[in-house]
């Protein structure tokens, strides 16, 4: 239940719970429709983000689909002469300077398609195409919003790193 | 065109693994020759490994588990009244109503075999058992717990020579042992754990009927036979689980879980540790038998 929630918290904080007593009800009446042999969770996210996409429309509240290849680019071309091997970025110390806390804060800034991508892939570690399936797009889709996401996050830590004096400077261009 | 521009666009799929080992040589010759790339990768997978590793789920809410358990119970109720009442107008139900405690466990065995450590096995924590405790008998029987564990060990020695084919072959053999009580071959298939032998038994020189399936971590057996709880030893821990007690032990690596069901008790044995054992028993105690 605890991957559940965290998943409908990061869609809709407000209303995490409710999302997450609704897919379980939902799952227990539909069990049937369930593969045996798939990805439960990847089943159980999918009626969340079905919920919540359903609540969204009665509000007439459309999800946010920002798709700004410009700031994809930005964040690219901010990366690309970061030092990163003047931050100290053992797995020993990443913890302890607050990396954990600044992805998760501009995690939170992350356009709502771009968030449930890396949410699903790089937290949940599901598959492009279980992605693909619980956000009913195609893989391809998952793949830009994931790069897009991924970009702007490791952008926000190299900010974060250099402000706490962990980076020094950027390489000179 | 501009390399690096083409190497980004690969980046991640060579981070996640989904290029074929040539396309990855090509992208990590690039990243050798190239600094800029090079240094994006590096971001990228530092990102990865701190999103991995150091932002964590949150705790789940007071109340949240409790609230998801009383709503699904609410939907048992529901559904069970609407068959009671579809009961006294025709058609009758085609569909018997299920009940979610035993969905739990089916769900967790199908999630175990998709995906380890599934989000489904949601751990009931221990009711206090209601009233006064069972009574110690004056003469306590540890020698019924003790004999289904040794059978289990010989039944473990020599699965092969309990096989049979089906339920009513199972069914059969009971019969034709002559026992005195009530059994029944129970359907677990409904939760992944298919029927694979069986016989009658003797426990401690007292008969038993028997039933052999196979569980996803290995073998699990069923045992009926006559007996009262109050002549069973003191157990590992006591559960309450609808109109059901359940006494658990454990011995080495196997969970034993002990209830009454009618007139007789009940005994599953597993391995594994004691809750997933536990959710199985009660999936059996709520199951159907063969028809």
């Amino acid at each position: 239940m605890r991957r559940v929630f965290a998943f409908a918290r990061r869609l809709a904080a407000a209303e995490a719970e409710d999302l997450v007593q609704e897919a379980y009800l939902r799952a227990y009446r539909t069990f049937d429709n369930f593969q045996p042999g798939t990805n439960s969770l990847a089943w159980l996210l999918t009626i969340v983000r079905s919920i919540y996409l359903n609540r969204r429309r009665r509000l007439r509240l459309e999800p946010q689909t920002q798709t700004d290849q410009d700031l994809e680019s930005a964040a690219a071309h901010a990366l690309e002469h970061v030092d990163w091997e003047s931050i100290e970025l053992s797995r020993a110390t990443a913890g302890r300077w607050g990396a954990g806390e600044a992805v998760d804060a501009a995690l939170a800034r992350l356009p709502e398609a771009f968030r449930t991508a890396v949410v699903l892939v790089d937290l949940d570690g599901l598959s492009y195409e279980e992605a693909s399936k619980i956000l009913d797009c195609p893989v391809g889709t998952i793949r830009s919003r994931l790069a897009r996401a991924r970009r702007q996050l490791a952008k926000s830590l190299a900010d974060y790193a250099e402000s706490q004096g962990l980076m020094v400077a950027r390489r000179a261009t | 065109m501009n390399p690096q521009e083409h190497i980004d666009h690969v980046l991640d799929d060579w981070l996640d693994g989904r290029l074929s080992a040539e396309e990855g040589q090509a992208v990590s010759r690039h990243l050798d020759a190239c600094e800029a790339c090079r240094s994006l990768a590096d971001g990228l997978r530092l990102t990865r490994q701190v999103l991995r590793e150091d932002v964590g789920d949150p705790a789940l809410p007071d109340g949240l588990e409790a609230g998801v358990f009383s709503a699904l119970d609410r939907e048992d109720e529901a559904t069970r009244a609407s068959a009671r009442g579809s009961r006294t107008d025709s058609p009758p139900l085609t569909v018997r109503p299920r009940r979610w405690r035993t969905w739990i466990p089916l769900a967790a065995a199908l999630a175990v075999a998709a995906l380890a450590g599934f989000l489904f096995a949601l751990r009931e924590t221990p009711r206090p058992i209601d009233g006064p405790p069972d009574p110690v008998p004056a003469a306590r029987q540890p020698g019924a717990v003790d004999a289904v564990f040794a059978d289990y060990a010989a039944v473990l020695k020599a699965p092969a020579a309990f096989e049979v084919e089906s339920a009513e072959a199972l069914a059969h053999r009971w019969q034709q042992a002559n026992l005195d009580f009530p059994v029944r071959v129970l359907d677990l298939s409904e939760i992944g754990v298919p029927l694979v032998g069986g016989a009658a038994r003797a426990l401690g020189g007292q008969p038993a009927a028997m039933a052999l399936y196979q569980g996803l971590e290995g073998l699990i057996a069923c045992w009926m036979f006559p007996g009262e709880e109050a002549d069973l030893p003191p157990p590992l821990a006591e559960h309450e689980r609808g109109e059901f007690r359940f006494k658990v032990y454990r011995r080495g690596d196997a969970s034993l879980v002990v209830w009454r069901e009618g007139d007789v008790l009940c005994a599953l044995a597993a391995p594994g540790e004691v809750q997933q054992v536990l959710d199985l028993a009660f999936a059996k105690a709520m199951a159907p038998a063969f028809t």
